[in-house]
């Protein structure tokens, strides 16, 4: 099932970060701060639905640099704060923020309806794309990028269920190539640094 | 005989320090709460279900006297105020309810901050917007209930 491309993506990742590793001490062009992929893969492409009702495809985005966050609005902590520096990243590059698309994808399609996440994606950054789908295609999507994720009944909670989370930001650069991972608490000026390596490198090469 | 009695003597200050060290009368409360803030929401419209509607508030609390726990937060911005932790296991952030308190260490503080420990406000009765204020009562097991105001952050600073 999931699992496999789970795994090979765990795989990917903690190869990509101990080459990263090694690479970063020959100096010279400033590297990517997370587990970046060695070479890089291609993005899985999916089709899910945007905040305003319409259909949503990521290979749509090519030309911009994407940063995707898997994630739902009834987080509290970890989902705003990543928003948060995520929006903040992207106001720091002032006119080069046009390159830069944030996608929220919610993993809690249940309580996320398109009316919460119409309010809740563009009050972070007003470009901010949120989707949702059926439960089966958000499963299909998150699973392409080797997100984890469970629903968490909470019996001591008035919030019912939490979603447990993987919680990395997934980097994709104009050409749609997957680039690195960046875990949770990564902060908002790193960010910012390697959306703009990505946006030097232009739409060559 | 001497020895006898600097050894009653010393026996004596240790019986003493320790039943005046578990009370009777109440360590003078040394919590300080600083760096108290919200963060912003705009969900509160009644058309939203549970989505959204929920806000953190951080704080470290600073602790000049004995250890004690924090027990309880409420606020009336909220239909429940919970305290809640963060905690990243095996590559998953998992949020749960604090069971038992949030222990304040004697000497000492503890933090509540993004990524880890905080109040968890659940359904909003109210937009939360940057500059606004709201009082948040917390109960501690020792020092009682204080009463704090929270100053609301934007979402992106």
């Amino acid at each position: 099932m999931a699992w496999h491309s789970v795994g090979a993506m765990v795989l990917w990742f903690v190869c990509a970060a101990a080459l990263g590793g090694c690479g970063a001490g020959g100096g010279g062009a400033p590297a990517l701060h997370g587990g970046r992929l060695d070479p890089p893969k291609a993005a899985a492409d999916f089709t899910l639905t945007d905040h305003h009702g319409n259909p949503f495809t990521l290979s749509g985005t090519r030309g911009k640099i994407v940063l995707l966050y898997f994630g739902y609005t009834a987080c509290p902590d970890v989902c705003p704060l990543t928003m948060s520096d995520m929006a903040g990243a992207r106001a720091d590059l002032g006119a080069d923020a046009q390159d830069v698309q944030i996608i929220f994808v919610t993993l809690d399609p249940e309580r996320d309806t398109q009316a919460v996440l119409e309010k809740y994606v563009p009050a972070f950054d007003a470009t901010n794309i949120g989707l949702r789908g059926t439960p089966q295609e958000i499963q299909t999507a998150a699973a392409a990028f080797g997100v984890k994720y469970q629903k968490k009944a909470l019996q001591s909670s008035a919030l019912g269920y939490a979603l447990d989370h993987s919680a990395f930001i997934y980097v994709i650069d104009r050409r749609g190539q997957l680039r690195e991972l960046l875990p949770f608490g990564t902060p908002r000026q790193a960010i910012a640094d390697d959306l703009k390596i990505l946006i030097n490198e232009g739409t060559a090469s | 005989m001497k020895r006898k009695l600097i050894l009653f003597g010393v026996l004596g200050i240790l019986i003493a320090t320790s039943l005046s060290a578990c009370g009777g009368t109440p360590a003078p409360t040394g919590l300080r709460i600083t760096d108290v803030w919200a963060r912003a929401s705009a969900m509160s419209t009644d058309a939203m279900e549970m989505g959204g509607k929920n806000s953190a508030v951080y704080m470290k609390i600073n602790n000049d006297g004995a250890a004690d726990k924090l027990v309880q937060a409420t606020s009336t911005v909220a239909a429940s105020t919970e305290l809640h932790t963060v905690e990243m296991k095996d590559g998953v952030m998992q949020m749960r309810p604090v069971e038992g308190g949030i222990d304040v260490p004697a000497r000492g503080a503890v933090e509540l901050k993004p990524g880890g420990l905080h109040v968890m406000l659940i359904g909003l009765h109210q937009d939360l917007k940057p500059g606004d204020t709201f009082n948040l009562k917390l109960t501690f097991e020792k020092a009682g209930v204080m009463e704090i105001p929270v100053p609301v952050r934007a979402l992106v600073q």
